[in-house]
């Protein structure tokens, strides 16, 4: 109490503020990186895991469900190791939160989605690094 | 002492009754027989018609008609994801899954059956006469189209009655027998969509995806389980094949032999009936 007490007004004041940008800039930072994660968007190949498969007819279910997405050329559903391997068209993306939508569409529980091959243009980079 | 009609009927009925309860006991046994390997075909449905054997071979978009070795004799292809079928006089009814459509092949041709409302995913269809059954998977029901007249069985949930992703159905004496896959039981209901009994729903079965009633089975098959569990009209459990199995999804009885389609083992396991007389 005795120690605050000394601390002059106006450097009160600017602590304060200080600590409200940090606070500010850490809640931003927080937002755009959630909707970073929410408006991710895939290409190429992409393998997404998916819990709750367990017949044909939920394999095919989730087929049904993907193919109304018309970026997706080809599904590939492998229902002993519960994931799907999608292929985008050429030039097209797909956005993660359309993927898990129609993964809860279809009655299952989205999990990881990676890609199963690196994409072109990132290859392409890697490639020119070495 | 005189037999007087109604008592002659009364013995009657009582031998006949013994007669079935000794039938449905240990002196018969099922043994496996053979494995029938299918190469590339990722069966579903199974059926018996004419000496011949027809799959539906899900992976690849078409129907087989194989002899009892596996070999391909004729092929029906550009069908979406063709599920448990059925023939009834010569025609091929088969439910497409992707859309949502039941074709109907015959004579050369392929249409489409005319339907009462919209299906999501129709798993199976079983057509005897004018009666035709379709499981509608993702509604969670049965439609019963009868010449032109149409009943709706169950409705989505896990009480009596109710159905929770049916995927194959069979009409048989006026009743509707259904495989309630994610309720893990059969349900059999009358033609007017009454529902009159359960069986299974004690046996623990994980995921009930095919189903065949013939006078004195009601066979199941439990793909999770990797199982098929053999009842009697009664409900009681006869019998259970766990060996010789892969990831089973239908079955067929022809005479003493049950054929069983594998999923996963690409593959039709086969059990015949042996009548055990040292028992007898």
């Amino acid at each position: 109490m005795k120690r605050s007490s000394r601390i002059p007004f106006t450097k009160k004041i600017k602590t304060m503020s200080k600590s409200i940008i940090i606070l500010l800039a850490i809640f931003t930072i927080g937002i755009t990186s959630t909707s970073a994660q929410e408006t991710k968007k895939f290409t190429g190949t992409v393998k997404m895991e998916v819990n709750g498969l367990s017949c044909p007819f939920c394999a095919y279910g989730l087929e049904k469900n993907l193919k109304e997405i018309p970026a997706i050329e080809k599904i590939t559903i492998n229902l002993e190791e519960a994931f799907v391997t999608l292929v985008i068209k050429k030039g097209e993306s797909v956005l993660e939160e359309d993927l898990k939508k129609k993964v809860k569409d279809a009655g299952f529980t989205p999990g990881e989605i990676t890609y199963a091959e690196i994409p072109k243009k990132k290859k392409e980079n890697e490639n020119n690094k070495k | 002492m005189k037999i007087t009609k109604s008592r002659f009927l009364n013995l009657y009925g009582v031998s006949l009754m013994f007669l079935l309860f000794a039938s449905c006991n240990s002196n018969e046994q099922w043994e496996f027989s053979k494995e029938i390997k299918l190469n590339d075909i990722q069966p579903i449905g199974i059926v018996f018609d004419k000496e011949n054997l027809f799959l539906s071979d899900v992976k690849n978009n078409r129907l087989v008609q194989i002899d009892l070795d596996g070999n391909i004799i004729k092929e029906y292809g550009s069908l979406q994801r063709p599920m448990h079928f059925s023939i009834d006089n010569g025609k091929i009814y088969v439910p497409e899954y992707l859309t949502d459509q039941i074709k109907i092949i015959f004579a050369g041709k392929t249409e489409n059956l005319p339907l009462p409302d919209t299906l999501d995913a129709p798993s199976g269809v079983d057509v005897k006469g004018d009666n035709i059954a379709i499981a509608d998977f993702y509604n969670h029901r049965i439609i019963l189209q009868q010449d032109g007249k149409v009943t709706i069985i169950g409705k989505e949930g896990h009480k009596d009655g109710e159905l929770y992703y049916p995927t194959d159905v069979e009409i048989r004496n006026e009743m509707v027998y259904v495989a309630d896959a994610y309720n893990n039981r059969v349900q059999i209901f009358d033609f007017k969509g009454n529902f009159i009994k359960m069986i299974g729903n004690k046996d623990h079965i994980n995921v009930a995806t095919g189903i065949k009633v013939t006078d004195k089975y009601v066979v199941i098959s439990d793909f999770e389980g990797n199982r098929i569990l053999i009842y009697n009209h009664q409900g009681e459990l006869l019998k259970i094949f766990s060996d010789h199995l892969d990831k089973p999804t239908d079955i067929e009885i022809v005479g003493s032999f049950m054929y069983i389609t594998n999923y996963i083992g690409k593959s039709i396991s086969v059990f015949k009936l042996i009548q055990n007389k040292k028992n007898q």
